[in-house]
């Protein structure tokens, strides 16, 4: 081959250049040659690429949703507070795979399966209103978010854990990755929302202040614009393997009207449930700027 | 004779230090303000630690990229250019074809000028935005090394970046 003379670049600067690119444009990227995948999923790349700026440790990347995993919900809104009617544990595979746990033991562990109930969680009764819910790719692991509490049943332990929470508000869309615990809090007034992401980790959950609030310069307003965002975990382990998982931003509906802006998302609906989401949500031209994947190093 | 050093002195300070930078491809010199070029960290190393002499050679740098170099050096050592200047200037080093480009990032390089890294560098990025992998062959002069199947392996991880691209 004859050598073009981007092969002679050293490889920092190479990724100084790619850097500066759009995540779909260095994932394309990859596709040109071998020495091009090399240099784009190498761990030094990814890292810089996650460490910039330092921490937290959690950057907003791009918001091209990937097709949606098999997951594990836990959907608990009940209507009223005061006479709370069971929350209900829903479970939700795309995949093969059944989230079903394996049995629990033990007088207060309680087994999650499909069509199980949350009343069975002894601390469900301290929850009141539970408004959050969690995804998780591990099937045997479960958060159960509101403002004042989380509980928490991992199978690996078998048992509930209840944690108490301080959220500004009640949190919206937490997802569970790894162990971190990420939900969006409306921290603005009843007039005017104002959506801010907040994370924590399960084991600091037992800390009398768990959450913190993420903020970068580089997300801008872009749970401003998206109204009402939600967090969708993504496909772990497929964009950024060392990070070991994406998570997706995405507006309630998945709608803009596109009529007048670059940033157009068209018509494509990707809102309500994942299964409509399968493989071709649309990629946005464009919509850098408002797009987001949160990678951890 | 007190009169004699006081005139040299007198002499050399508006003239300046100056410095010569001597291309190693086409031997190529150039005579620039001291100032201006330890704008380049290496040669401030070099300078700092007495290795340059008279002639600083830079090798693999030919007289085309350096003579871009010094002026980038040039602009961004004149304290009364203001940031627009400078941006309208750094945009017209940087208006070169995408060989010029490369060459001119390694020399940025090798010179360590940090600045003059960042502009080409997303110059060069620019080049390639919003491109199908295949103009981006076509624009590095890249082969593709692929096999059909490799292709279409790396390309199926992340298909989504790939909508409305051939």
């Amino acid at each position: 081959m004859d050598a073009s003379p981007i092969y002679r670049l050293p490889q920092d600067t190479l990724h100084q250049i790619f850097s500066a690119l759009p995540l779909s444009q260095i994932v394309r990227c990859r596709s040109v040659c071998k020495f091009f995948n090399h240099t784009l999923t190498s761990p030094s790349f990814l890292h810089l690429l996650s460490a910039q700026p330092p921490p937290p440790p959690l950057r907003l990347l791009s918001l091209c949703p990937p097709s949606p995993p098999p997951t594990t919900t836990i959907v608990g809104p009940t209507p009223n507070p005061i006479a709370p009617s069971t929350p209900s544990i829903q479970t939700k595979t795309n995949g093969s795979d059944s989230p079903s746990p394996s049995s629990p033991s033990g007088p207060h562990t309680p087994s999650p399966p499909p069509s199980d109930s949350i009343e069975s969680c002894p601390s469900s009764a301290q929850l009141g209103r539970v408004t959050a819910r969690s995804w998780s790719a591990r099937p045997t692991e479960f958060l159960v978010l509101s403002e004042l509490a989380a509980l928490y049943f991992s199978g690996s332990t078998n048992n509930w854990v209840n944690f108490s929470s301080n959220l500004p508000s009640k949190p919206r869309s937490p997802i569970l990755v790894s162990d971190l615990v990420l939900a969006l809090c409306d921290v603005g007034s009843p007039w005017r929302s104002q959506w801010k992401l907040f994370s924590c980790t399960i084991s600091t959950l037992q800390s009398s202040q768990p959450w913190s609030r993420l903020e970068k310069h580089e997300w801008g307003d872009v749970f401003d614009i998206l109204k009402r965002p939600r967090l969708v975990k993504g496909i772990g382990n497929r964009v950024f393997d060392d990070w070991g998982f994406e998570v997706v931003v995405l507006p309630e509906r998945f709608m803009f009207d596109d009529s007048d802006s670059e940033a157009g998302l068209g018509d494509h609906g990707v809102g309500g449930g994942g299964a409509d989401a399968a493989g071709d949500v649309p990629v946005l031209p464009g919509v850098e700027q408002v797009q987001g994947v949160w990678g951890r190093e | 004779m007190a009169s004699a050093p006081e005139n040299e002195k007198n002499a050399s300070a508006p003239e300046k230090k100056t410095l010569t930078l001597k291309s190693m491809i086409n031997n190529e010199e150039f005579v620039v303000d001291e100032h201006v070029a330890l704008q380049s960290v290496t040669i401030k190393n070099m300078v700092d630690s007495d290795c340059a002499g008279d002639v600083i050679p830079v090798p693999t740098i030919s007289g085309e990229i350096l003579a871009l170099v010094i002026e980038y050096c040039k602009n961004h050592a004149n304290p009364s250019a203001s940031e627009d200047d400078l941006k309208k200037a750094d945009a017209g080093i940087v208006a070169k074809d995408i060989y010029t480009l490369i060459d001119l990032v390694l020399a940025a390089n090798f010179l360590d000028i940090k600045g003059l890294l960042e502009v080409t560098s997303q110059k060069i990025a620019d080049s390639i935005k919003d491109l199908p992998h295949q103009d981006v062959r076509e624009i590095f002069g890249v082969e593709n090394d692929y096999t059909p199947e490799e292709e279409a392996a790396v390309r199926a991880e992340h298909d989504w970046a790939f909508e409305g691209f051939p």
